[in-house]
């Protein structure tokens, strides 16, 4: 499924929109996990147009914890195929849905409170070129937050999958 | 946890324009119909 076709777009693609006022524009902005080890670095902001809020940070993932992840035979994770994850080159960038993070304005570093270096090391990566689908997603959600059941949201293919805690909608 | 919101750009060309037309306005009425008065005026002193 395309991402035009879940209202997703990244923010730069959106001449006439902007970040609102009160709110911080985190690109650019360093990432880091709860126990402060970098992860990478906000490339973009995925937008949902109809809900008018951030749904995704998009990360450029660190190096470091990119050859962490070639080094390391990876468990069998978020995968329904059961196939081990496989990286391609150039598949530098990870989603993380905005309600995972708390944002530090005075520092300007964002923190992914709840995820650990680890998980993200072991999450799939995708190429930035090229758009994500909804199975991307919902493979990424299963890998920070496992211990979710995956409930009827999970597979909603619109804009109700965005309807949940992890991103925020309270 | 973190929420960040989007908004539409406030467009700024719509009130250039409007400033512009009211410009035009207050040059037209300032000037040019001050200056048709001057030439009245002018007339009507040749005329005596």
């Amino acid at each position: 499924m395309e991402t035009k076709h879940r209202n997703l777009y990244k923010l730069d693609e959106l001449s006439d929109y902007k970040v609102a006022s009160n709110y911080s524009d985190v690109r650019g902005w360093k990432i880091v996990d709860a126990d402060n080890r970098t992860i990478g670095k906000i490339d973009n902001l995925w937008v949902n147009k109809d809900m008018e809020r951030v749904v995704y940070l998009d990360v450029k993932v660190d190096k470091a914890l990119i050859e962490d992840s070639r080094n390391e035979v990876h468990d069998v994770i978020a995968n329904e195929n059961n196939k081990e994850l496989v990286y391609k080159d150039g598949d530098s960038h990870i989603i993380i849905p905005i309600g995972s993070v708390s944002i530090n304005k005075d520092t300007k570093i964002v923190m992914a409170n709840n995820i650990g270096y680890n998980t993200f090391r072991n999450t799939n990566r995708y190429n930035s070129v090229d758009n994500f689908d909804r199975e991307y997603e919902r493979r990424v959600m299963k890998s920070y937050y496992p211990e979710n059941d995956p409930d009827s949201v999970y597979y909603s293919d619109d804009d109700g999958f965005y309807n949940r805690r992890e991103f925020d909608n309270k | 946890m973190a929420e960040i919101k989007i908004e539409r750009k406030k467009r700024v060309w719509p009130w250039v324009v409007l400033l512009l037309i009211i410009a035009a306005i207050v040059y037209y009425i300032y000037f040019v119909d001050h200056q048709s008065n001057s030439e009245s005026t002018i007339e009507v002193e040749n005329v005596n």
